[in-house]
């Protein structure tokens, strides 16, 4: 039994270091080609232009006043780029906030070729499910490859050509009314209580209502997991010097017993 | 055995000895005088320090030159320091509440050495007045910290000579007092008392003592060898001789770590006295508490190196450090449990003593858990040297002991002074202590955190709003200070006189006369009852 | 456990020696710095070490040694001799005690200046031309020595006090303590010699 224990306990430490070993390179990559680099906390360049799907010219810092969910496509794409504005309009369907006034979605085509024309078209098909009043609110842009450049690279993400198409990662970008980036959510699908989080996250420093501070408090973005995770830790915390006020309070008050 | 009227006996105040006057202050060789002889001492030398500090606060208020110059606030955190660790929290509460109370507690008449007492005295207040002598002699005021890291401390044209010696005599004191104490629990205890009937303030004072006896010659020898250092260039420390800058942090902390346990343990003493008092209940865990105080004593000999994490030494050594760092927390917290313990289930009166030591857990507490963070090799690096770590020492050391001590004050001036003081004026000065504590040293956990540098006199915009709270806490604490030192001067002359046992308490110094006699005891008493004893009426409160 | 009056004035000699013997262990762990910083530096220079230890007299060294040991015994029969009411042969044993001592001094003395005719000392040019670990060495050599002949002369004031008290019959077969404290002072300063003396004088 006991050589049993010892022979399993090195075959898990063997493990554990080839794992050490892992962790540790993933750490220290720093060349991307195709991804993502995180720029959490930097400002994108307010001052691009791009053209709307009606073609407008308009600027970052005209449309960005409020938290932006923003991600990259190109309209031409086979693969992954449906699927992700799917993910986005299923996730905006079930979000309790309001597109529109707590929150706008901005999808940007970092395809040259990509024109107004073409955006309003892939709009139409995602936007099915919004009301009217708000599918302004989810705004599509298109390019010049300077300004296309510019904003991707501001945001860490990497794509390539390849032949007519691109390879790229699938995330969005969840954008502070000041144009900060407050968070990296990837996949195509979202989980809702992500996206509000990291809405409310974005809403720092803006008016909001109390359950969302309190939310906040109870909740943070774990990036290994990458997923907002319940903090244990600060709840009990927050607990137990509650109690502990709770009773030298009643250690004042109390009479004492004979 | 005790008699409790007051008016029969002379007490130790107004006893006529060999000498009249103020020598019989200056020459005496009664534990009592000598407490207060401290006492005084002790008060004097912390509001010096403790203004320092205000100005140091004052400063950091604003980015930038506020009202001095890099050079001067380098002068004044040194000086702070010095002051502070060496004048008031490693001497103060054994010289003033050993002095005083553990003859007493233990049924004797003195300590072993009354007159080498008094020559600690003396030592101690050359050692005090060399260190504010180092402030305006020669070469201007000693810039090292109080830490005297080479090679700066070897190279700096301040007076640090005057400092280093200045250590020097009052760790001599500090020894001892140490040796003055062990030889005294060893050799003086009533018939009747045996180790384990002596109360846990005596038990504190002993493992105290042991830590002061050992460790303080190891600070003795490195300040020589600074010294040396500088006057001779023996080049222990210096590079270019050969010498090694990290064997002066070795030998510096090899002494200073076990010094805060010299600091904190009396004050853990105090509190496990107050606690049963004002529960009217035995003390929870007699032996644990007992045990608890020698495992930290013994275990903080071992953990200097978490002060060194970032010095540069091996791997395993920080391996090491870390775990024993951790592992030094446990008795501490052990003690913490029988405290609450011994007040669940007790006839609880708040009190000013009380108050004190319910806040002492708190304060400590935040204090020990932030010492886990520093312990914690990843999580140092992060924030060593920054004001993260001088909020967590002062949480200790002034939230700990600090606190502890008004504790004591608190509990034992009825029997020091044969006065009671203002009940409502204490409680007052200690809502405007505890909140002004937490606004002073609180937001320096956070701005530490985010990067704050500690012994730096300007800072990043980013900073300033934690600065402007910490400063405006040090001005609320230092008005609760004053508002509580007023309340005792006061009622010195203007409070009601104290019975013999105005709390209830049962350890022997309630069982003499407020203030006590000059010999303690008519006849030294025979103990038959465990030490916290709360069956029969031989030890009724009487107001 | 006996529990004595507390007069200050004829102090139980169980407590007393009790103290004293704790105040032993404080100059022991004060010279144990030094000795560590010894053991850190000769671990990382021990060439050095070796070279340097010749310039030192190990036959001065070993008078040295002579001189301590006889002293401790002389100083031990002294007490034996108060014990036995023989104040005139406490005296004598007293005085060769301190005699010895005054040959330690001397020595040191003539040990010294030897060295500093020819520049050893610390901060002097010629050490700083030595290896590393011959300069340290030196600065260990007059610091631990230094400290030691120190001692020696708070010994030597100590049984220069107790002669004083012997002759005046302030110390008396009943009442020693002095004596007896200011023995194991001795005792200590000798023990101390003791580890010094193969340290520095016998590692070549």
């Amino acid at each position: 039994m006991k050589k049993l224990f010892l022979v399993l306990f090195l075959i898990i430490f063997a493990f554990n270091l080839k794992g050490q070993e892992m962790v540790r390179s993933e750490l220290f990559k720093k060349e991307v080609e195709i991804g993502i680099v995180e720029k959490l906390g930097d400002t994108v360049p307010m001052d691009l232009w791009f053209l709307n799907e009606n073609s407008d010219t308009v600027t970052l810092r005209q449309i960005i006043n409020k938290p932006t969910i923003l991600f990259f496509v190109y309209f031409d794409c086979p693969n992954l780029c449906s699927p992700l504005m799917d993910g986005v309009a299923d996730v905006e369907s079930k979000l309790d906030l309001d597109l529109g006034t707590d929150y706008q979605i901005i999808t940007i085509s970092f395809n040259t070729k990509d024109t107004p024309e073409k955006a309003r078209e892939k709009k139409i098909n995602f936007v099915q499910k919004i009301s009217k009043e708000n599918q302004k609110y989810w705004i599509y842009l298109t390019g010049t490859q300077e300004n296309i450049t510019a904003i991707t690279e501001s945001i860490g993400y990497k794509y390539k050509a390849q032949g007519l198409d691109f390879a790229h990662a699938s995330a969005i970008f969840i954008l502070s009314p000041q144009g900060k980036i407050t968070r990296y959510l990837y996949g195509l699908s979202f989980l809702p209580f992500d996206v509000k989080m990291a809405i409310i996250e974005a809403q720092k420093g803006i008016a909001r209502p109390t359950i969302n501070r309190i939310l906040e408090y109870c909740f943070a973005y774990n990036p290994s997991s990458h997923t907002y995770t319940l903090q244990v830790t600060r709840i009990i915390g927050s607990i137990i010097v509650f109690i502990a006020l709770i009773v030298f309070i009643s250690l004042l008050v109390m009479k004492r017993k004979k | 055995m005790s008699n409790s009227e007051s008016g029969t006996q002379l007490s130790y105040l107004q006893h006529p000895g060999k000498y009249k006057g103020i020598l019989s202050w200056l020459l005496t060789t009664d534990h009592k005088r000598i407490a207060l002889l401290y006492f005084y001492c002790v008060i004097v030398f912390f509001f010096i320090a403790a203004i320092l500090g205000l100005l140091m606060r004052v400063e950091l208020f604003a980015p930038g030159q506020t009202i001095m110059g890099p050079q001067t606030y380098n002068g004044l955190f040194t000086i702070h320091g010095i002051i502070m660790i060496f004048v008031i929290v490693i001497p103060a509460l054994p010289a003033i509440f050993g002095n005083f109370f553990l003859p007493i507690m233990l049924g004797a008449r003195d300590v072993a050495f009354p007159r080498l007492n008094l020559f600690s005295f003396y030592l101690y207040l050359t050692g005090a007045i060399l260190g504010v002598l180092s402030q305006f002699a020669g070469d201007g005021p000693p810039d090292t910290g109080w830490t005297f890291y080479v090679p700066y401390s070897a190279q700096s044209s301040t007076n640090v000579i005057f400092a280093l010696t200045a250590a020097f005599v009052l760790g001599f004191s500090s020894i001892l007092t140490g040796l003055n104490f062990i030889v005294t629990i060893h050799r003086l205890r009533a018939p009747g008392m045996g180790w384990f009937k002596m109360p846990l303030f005596p038990w504190a004072i002993y493992a105290t003592g042991w830590i002061q006896v050992l460790a303080t010659p190891i600070i003795g020898i490195t300040l020589l060898m600074v010294i040396a250092e500088r006057v001779l260039h023996i080049g222990f420390f210096d590079p270019a001789l050969g010498g090694d800058p990290v064997l002066f942090q070795h030998l510096f902390w090899i002494y200073s770590h076990p010094a805060v346990y010299i600091m904190i343990l009396p004050a853990m003493g105090i509190v496990t006295e107050i606690f049963p008092t004002f529960s009217q209940k035995p003390v929870f865990g007699y032996t644990a508490i007992l045990i608890s105080s020698l495992a930290i004593a013994f275990v903080g000999y071992f953990v200097w190196g978490h002060h060194m994490f970032t010095a540069g030494i091996s791997y395993g050594s920080r391996w090491f450090f870390s775990f024993l760092t951790f592992l030094v927390a446990v008795p501490s917290a052990i003690k913490v449990f029988n405290w609450v313990s011994t007040m669940y289930g007790g006839s609880i009166d708040l009190k000013p003593p009380l108050l004190y030591a319910i806040s002492f857990i708190f304060l400590f507490m935040i204090g020990g858990f932030t010492g886990i963070t520093l312990g914690a090799v990843a999580a140092d690096v992060h924030v060593h040297d920054t004001a993260f770590v001088v909020a967590h020492f002062h949480y200790i050391i002034f939230g700990g002991m600090g606190f502890a001590t008004f504790a004591g004050i608190h509990y034992w001036y009825p029997k020091m002074f044969g006065k009671m003081y203002n009940n409502r004026i204490a409680n007052i000065a200690w809502g405007i202590n505890f909140a002004g504590f937490n606004l002073l040293y609180f937001p320096q956990f956070i701005i530490g955190i985010q990067g704050m540098p500690r012994r730096y006199f300007d800072y990043l915009p980013q900073f300033q709003t934690g600065q402007i709270i910490s400063t405006i806490g040090g001005f609320v604490l230092f008005t609760g200070l004053v508002l509580m030192v007023y309340n005792f001067i006061r009622s010195i002359k203007h409070g009601a006189i104290a019975p013999s046992n105005p709390w209830g308490g049962v350890t022997l110094e309630w069982q003499i006369p407020s203030p006590p006699p000059h010999e303690n005891f008519d006849t030294i008493p025979e103990i038959k009852h465990p030490p916290y004893f709360f069956g029969n009426n031989s030890n009724t409160k009487n107001e | 456990m006996t529990h004595p009056d507390n007069n200050s004035d004829h102090m139980d000699s169980q407590t007393g020696k009790f103290g004293m013997w704790i105040f032993l262990f404080t100059e022991l762990f004060l010279f144990g710095g030094l000795f560590l910083v010894y053991a850190v530096f000769r671990a990382n220079y021990s060439e050095d070490f070796h070279k340097a230890a010749r310039e030192l007299n190990a036959f001065i060294g070993t008078l040295n040694t002579v001189f301590l040991l006889v002293s401790s015994m002389t100083v031990a029969m002294s007490l034996t001799a108060i014990q036995k009411k023989q104040k005139n042969l406490a005296l004598f044993l007293v005085l060769t005690t301190l005699f010895l001592a005054a040959l330690f001094m001397l020595n040191k003395y003539f040990e010294w200046s030897h060295k500093f005719h020819f520049k050893l000392y610390p901060g002097s040019e010629v050490l700083k031309n030595l290896a590393r670990g011959e300069l340290l060495f030196f600065g260990l050599y007059f610091m631990m020595t230094g400290l030691h002949a120190l001692h020696v002369l708070v010994g030597m004031v100590l049984l220069s006090i107790n002669i004083v008290k012997i002759q005046t019959r302030r110390i008396t077969s009943q009442n020693y303590l002095l004596l007896e404290n200011s023995a194991l002072y001795w005792h200590l300063v000798d023990l101390i010699w003791i580890f010094l003396f193969p340290l520095l004088y016998l590692i070549t």
